[in-house]
């Protein structure tokens, strides 16, 4: 190989772009969020009557960083089960049924908090 | 202020914002550096998971230092990429260590023989080059990397590996020679018709 063959493959190489999967941008994104300090100006927009409702959580939780990825995972979490119920969540599920009468399948709705006629009909 | 009024602020002037507060200024950093840092850590390393930690851990750093940078000092990507050059190297000594009794280490001028070349490599043109790059000792492959892939200048590769200017001319140039040692015999495998000699 001459030298320029190899100049012209190292600039074909330089041309090339990298394309970074959107996962790794993702966690290099999270990470620069949980290092981002807060300032004066940012936290000022989150005050509520003269205190910071960042930072009463962060007390609660242990840190701004802590705070904010925990009500993020919470949030996300919620959602998540909302939309779909996990396997795992099942058989958990089946046993509390089956707490409440043999003929509880897994599908019925189990009524933990009575309507207030069925409190009034029992006196 | 959108993202792409972003675009046109300079290196030092997103990182002050990001040391401020401003989330978008984080964002635009993200787009902006990890893909550099990214193809770096990869083109050293050879292995994408590999370099995606490294160029995350890369990144964290920048994160922290963010506060107490100093402007005017240094420019952000070449401190990236010292600092991805020191992580690779630490990386690639405690592979080193881990390797089995018996097996030396990359000889510091390669056979060239492209049987060698011919296991590793896939048709691709630029698998055969990365297949190269990761056997030329590390210095050189550094050097080749910044000087011929990422396109810094000499002074900048220089500060980077923290070494003199000549150092710098020196492995370049002993690592390009014996990148077209690798590469020999490859020209099939890279599109080009033989010539006949050989640099």
């Amino acid at each position: 190989m001459t030298m320029q063959d190899l100049d012209a493959l190292l600039s074909e190489a330089r041309a090339t772009e990298t394309r970074p999967a959107p996962d790794f941008l993702a966690r290099v994104l999270e990470d620069a969020y949980a290092a981002q300090p807060v300032t004066a100006a940012a936290d000022a927009v989150t005050r509520l009557g003269g205190r910071s409702l960042l930072a009463l959580l962060a007390g609660w939780v242990g840190g701004f960083g802590g705070a904010a990825a925990g009500l993020a995972t919470a949030t996300l979490a919620g959602i998540w089960l909302g939309f779909a119920q996990p396997a795992a969540l099942s058989a958990p599920v089946a046993s509390v049924s089956a707490a409440f009468g043999a003929e509880t399948a897994v599908d019925d709705v189990v009524e933990l908090i009575p309507s207030l006629d069925g409190w009034l009909a029992e006196g | 202020m959108p993202l792409d009024d972003l675009s046109d602020l300079g290196d030092e002037v997103l990182l002050a914002r990001y040391a401020q507060g401003d989330r978008m200024a984080a964002r635009a950093l993200v787009l902006r550096l990890s893909p550099r840092v990214l193809g770096y850590a990869a083109r050293l390393l050879g292995d994408r998971a590999e370099a995606e930690d490294v160029a995350q851990e890369a990144m964290m750093r920048l994160w922290r230092i963010a506060p107490d940078w100093r402007s005017g000092e240094a420019q952000v990507t070449t401190w990236l990429y010292r600092v991805v050059t020191n992580l690779v190297t630490d990386r690639q000594r405690a592979r080193r260590r881990r390797a089995t009794n018996g097996l030396d280490e990359a000889p510091e001028v390669p056979d060239g023989s492209p049987g060698v070349v011919t296991r590793l490599i896939e048709a691709d043109r630029m698998a055969a080059l990365d297949a190269a790059l990761v056997q030329l000792p590390d210095r050189q492959r550094q050097a080749v990397v910044l000087r011929h892939i990422e396109g810094l200048s000499n002074p900048e590769i220089a500060s980077v590996m923290e070494i003199g200017v000549e150092a710098v001319e020196s492995l370049t140039a002993r690592g390009k020679r014996a990148l077209a040692a690798l590469l020999s015999g490859q020209k099939a495998a890279l599109g080009y018709e033989d010539e006949g000699a050989e640099a």
